[in-house]
C-alpha cells in the first residue's frame, strides 16, 4: 500500500471526493422492504379511510349538535372513497365584498413586504386567489360548481392520490440512505402516517371552515391548504432525518469511501 | 364538440403535458441524486501534477467594485501558479467609484497585474471580456467575478484540465462565503450545494452537459476568438459559451474540488433582479441554440436530450405558473379532476430550488455529502421559493421574448449589489 493510501484510510475524504459506501444486497433489500411496506399501507387504505372519516364525523357530530353529517362513498380507481356529506352556505354579497377588500389589501401588503419575500409572496398569491374567489361570488355566485358534499369528495379524493404519490416518492428517497434498515422503516412509516393522520385533521378543518364561513374559501383551501401543506411536513421529517444521517456519517470514517 | 368542451380539453391537455414534463425533470434529478450518492464518480484533471502548465490570463470584470476589488486582487496575487505564465487583467468597466485607483495601486505592486480601464464603447460584461481578450496573452482564460475569493491553488486546479486537448472549458465549484447571514443566504447555500455537488458533478459523471458558469472557470482563448468572441447582446454569455463549446465538438469539465467563495445576495430584491437577469439571458440562449443542439453531429443522443432539458430550465417556471392559472380556471369551471392536484403537488415537490434548479432531494444529498448537518433542516422552506422564483423567472422569460421580437441589440447589464464591508475579507 502506498503511503497516501494509508493516510486515506484514516481521514474522512474531502467533500469533493466523498461517496457513500453501500452494500448492493442491503440496497436491494431496503428497496424491497420499503416497497412491501408501501403496498401494505395501500392495501389498508380502505380501512384507514373508513376509520379516519368515521372519526371526523364523530368529532363534527359533537361540535355541531344540530347539524346532520352523513358518510357517502364514491369509487376512485380501486378505492371506494368515503366522504362527509353535510350542508354548507353561500356567502352573502356583503361578506363577499368584505372578503374581496380584505384579501386584496392583504395581498398588496404581502406583496410589498421586503422581508422573507419568498414566504410573503406565497401568501400574497394565496390571498389574491381568495380575492378572485370573492369576485366570482359577487358576479357569478349562481354558477359556482360545488356544494359542500362535492367539495368534500374532491378534497379527500385528491388527498388520497396525494398520499399515494408522496409515499411512493419518499420510498424512493428513503430506501438508499446509508443507515440502519429499521430506522429507515421507522422514518418511512413516520412520514407516511403523519401525512395521512394530519391529512384527516386538515380535512376536518376544511369542512369546518367551509361550513362556518361559506364556500368562498374553497379555492384557497384546496390549493394552499390541501396539497402543498402535506409536502411541507413530509419534507420537514425527511430534512431532520437527513440531518441525523449527516451527523452520524461525519463521525464514521468507515461509512465513506474516496472517489477513485 | 361545443366550444366549452374544446376549451376544457385544451386546459386539461396543458396540465397533463406540463405534468409529464415535470415528471421527466423529476426522474432526471433523481438519477443525478442517486448517481452522486453512490455511483461511479468521474474526477476532473485537477490532481495531475505537471510542470508544463499553459499560460493563463485571469480576467476580473469590475463595475463600481470598490467594496470587493482589493480582496480579489490581493488573493489572485498570492496564487501558486508560475508567475512567468500568469497575468491578471482587472477590467474596469466605466466605474465611478474608487475601483480604478484600487486596481492601479495593485498594478504598481505586481507586474503581472495589467489593468484594462474602459471609459468608452459598449458597457457590460461581454463587451468588457471581448476587449480584454484582445490584449490577453494566455492560452487559457480564467474568469472570476469581482466578489469572489479565489484560494491559492485554484488557478492551477482549473488550468491543468486543459492538458486534454478536447477540453474547451472548465467550471469550478461556487460556495457562498456569507451563508450564515440570513435565511436567504442559507437557502442559497443549499441551492448551490445541490446545484454543484450533485447536479453538475452527476452531469459530468454521466457524460452529459456540465455547464460553464461564467465565473470560477475558464476556456481556451483561441476557440472563443475563432468563434467570434462573446456575444455582446446576450446576458448569459456563460450558457452561450457552454453550448458553443458542445456544438463545436469540445467538452466542458466540472472541477468539483476547485472551490471558490462567492458573496451570495443578502436581500430578496437583489436576488430577484439576479434570477430575472439569468432567466432573460438563459432564454435568449434557448431561442438561439435549441435547434443547433438537436442538429449537432458532435453530441450523443443523451447529451442532446440533457442539453435540451438544460436549455429549458428557465422556461419551466413560466410554464408552471401558467399551469396554476389553468388549474384555477378548471376549478371554477367545476372540471377539476385527479390530474390537476397531482400537478400542483409536483410543483413544490420537484421544483423547490430554482436558483440552481435542484429539487429538494438533490439538495438533501448534496447537504449530506457536504456535511451541512443543521442547514439541511431548512429544506421545507424551499417550497416558499416557488412563487418568488416563478414570478421573477417568468418576467425574465418575457423580456427574452421581447428581445427576440424587437431584435434588441443594446442590453443593459444589471450589476449585482455587493454587501461586503470594504476590506472585510482581507
Amino acid at each position: 500500500m502506498r503511503r497516501e493510501d494509508d493516510i486515506k484510510e484514516k481521514i474522512i475524504p474531502h467533500r469533493a471526493y466523498r461517496i457513500i459506501k453501500l452494500d448492493k444486497f442491503e440496497l436491494i433489500g431496503s428497496f424491497t422492504v420499503i416497497f412491501l411496506i408501501f403496498m401494505v399501507v395501500i392495501s389498508f387504505f380502505p380501512y384507514i379511510l373508513e376509520n379516519g372519516i368515521g372519526y371526523c364525523k364523530q368529532f363534527l357530530d359533537t361540535i355541531y349538535v344540530d347539524a346532520v353529517f352523513d358518510i357517502s362513498r364514491k369509487d376512485l380507481f380501486v378505492f371506494s372513497i368515503p366522504y362527509i356529506e353535510t350542508y354548507g352556505k353561500y356567502p352573502t354579497i356583503d361578506f363577499a365584498i368584505l372578503t374581496l377588500i380584505v384579501s386584496l389589501v392583504l395581498s398588496i401588503i404581502f406583496f410589498k413586504t421586503k422581508y422573507l419575500k419568498n414566504i410573503f409572496l406565497t401568501l400574497s398569491v394565496l390571498t389574491f386567489i381568495n380575492a378572485l374567489s370573492a369576485l366570482y361570488f359577487i358576479l357569478f355566485a349562481e354558477y359556482f360548481p360545488y356544494s359542500l358534499p362535492t367539495f368534500s369528495y374532491l378534497f379527500i379524493s385528491t388527498a388520497v392520490i396525494n398520499w399515494i404519490v408522496l409515499m411512493f416518492v419518499f420510498g424512493l428517497l428513503v430506501s438508499p440512505l446509508p443507515t440502519n434498515i429499521l430506522l429507515k422503516i421507522f422514518v418511512y412509516l413516520l412520514i407516511s402516517l403523519s401525512v395521512i393522520v394530519l391529512g384527516f385533521l386538515k380535512y376536518l378543518l376544511v369542512i369546518i371552515v367551509v361550513k362556518e364561513y361559506s364556500f368562498i374559501f374553497m379555492p384557497v383551501l384546496f390549493l394552499g391548504f390541501g396539497i402543498i401543506v402535506d409536502y411541507i411536513y413530509a419534507v420537514m421529517f425527511y430534512g431532520y432525518f437527513m440531518s441525523f444521517i449527516t451527523k452520524s456519517l461525519l463521525k464514521k470514517r468507515e461509512e465513506w469511501r474516496w472517489v477513485e | 364538440m361545443a366550444m366549452g368542451g374544446i376549451m376544457i380539453l385544451v386546459l386539461k391537455g396543458y396540465i397533463i403535458s406540463v405534468s409529464l414534463l415535470c415528471i421527466l425533470y423529476a426522474l432526471r434529478h433523481l438519477i443525478f441524486a442517486y448517481d452522486r450518492f453512490m455511483g461511479k464518480q468521474k474526477i476532473f484533471y485537477g490532481d495531475i501534477i505537471d510542470d508544463q502548465l499553459p499560460t493563463v490570463s485571469v480576467l476580473v470584470p469590475m463595475h463600481n467594485e470598490e467594496k470587493v476589488a482589493s480582496n480579489i486582487l490581493s488573493l489572485l496575487s498570492k496564487t501558486d501558479y508560475p508567475k512567468n505564465k500568469y497575468e491578471v487583467i482587472p477590467i474596469n468597466d466605466h466605474s465611478e467609484d474608487k475601483t480604478k485607483e484600487i486596481i492601479d495601486e495593485f498594478a504598481k505592486r505586481y507586474d503581472f497585474i495589467k489593468p484594462l480601464h474602459r471609459y468608452g464603447g459598449k458597457r457590460g460584461k461581454p463587451a468588457g471580456l471581448n476587449d480584454a481578450l484582445k490584449i490577453a496573452q494566455g492560452e487559457i482564460v480564467l474568469i472570476f467575478d469581482a466578489d469572489y475569493l479565489p484560494p491559492k491553488g485554484i488557478v492551477r486546479e482549473l488550468a491543468v484540465n486543459f492538458k486534454d486537448p478536447l477540453v474547451g472549458a472548465v467550471m469550478g465549484r461556487v460556495i457562498p462565503v456569507n451563508a450564515d447571514k440570513n435565511l436567504l443566504t442559507k437557502l442559497l447555500d443549499l441551492e448551490r450545494c445541490g446545484g454543484y455537488q450533485v447536479n453538475q458533478q452527476s452531469r459530468y459523471n454521466l457524460n452529459l452537459i456540465p455547464q460553464y458558469g461564467g465565473t470560477v472557470g475558464g476556456f481556451r482563448r483561441d476557440i472563443v476568438l475563432e468563434t467570434g468572441g462573446f456575444n455582446e447582446n446576450v446576458l448569459a454569455e456563460d450558457t452561450e459559451l457552454t453550448y458553443r463549446m458542445y456544438v463545436s465538438g469540445y467538452k466542458v469539465v466540472y472541477a468539483n474540488r476547485a472551490e471558490c467563495w462567492e458573496e451570495a445576495p443578502e436581500n430578496w430584491n437583489v436576488r430577484a433582479r439576479q434570477v430575472k437577469r439569468w432567466s432573460r439571458g438563459h432564454n435568449q440562449v434557448m431561442f438561439k441554440y435549441f435547434f443547433k443542439v438537436l442538429k449537432s453531429p458532435h453530441l450523443t443522443f443523451f447529451q442532446k436530450f440533457d442539453g435540451l432539458l438544460l436549455l429549458m430550465v428557465y422556461l419551466i417556471p413560466f410554464l408552471l405558473l401558467l399551469g396554476l392559472f389553468d388549474f384555477l380556471i378548471l376549478f371554477f369551471l367545476g372540471d377539476i379532476n385527479f390530474i390537476a392536484p397531482v400537478y400542483v403537488m409536483l410543483i413544490p415537490l420537484l421544483f423547490s430550488g430554482f436558483g440552481n434548479f435542484a429539487p429538494f432531494y438533490e439538495i438533501a444529498v448534496g447537504a449530506v455529502i457536504d456535511g451541512l448537518e443543521k442547514r439541511v433542516r431548512l429544506l421545507p422552506f424551499l417550497i416558499f421559493n416557488f412563487v418568488f422564483y416563478s414570478i421573477y423567472i417568468s418576467l425574465g422569460f418575457w423580456q427574452a421574448i421581447l428581445d427576440s421580437i424587437k431584435g434588441k441589440k443594446e442590453i443593459h447589464w444589471d450589476k449585482t449589489e455587493r454587501f461586503r464591508d470594504k476590506g472585510a475579507a482581507d
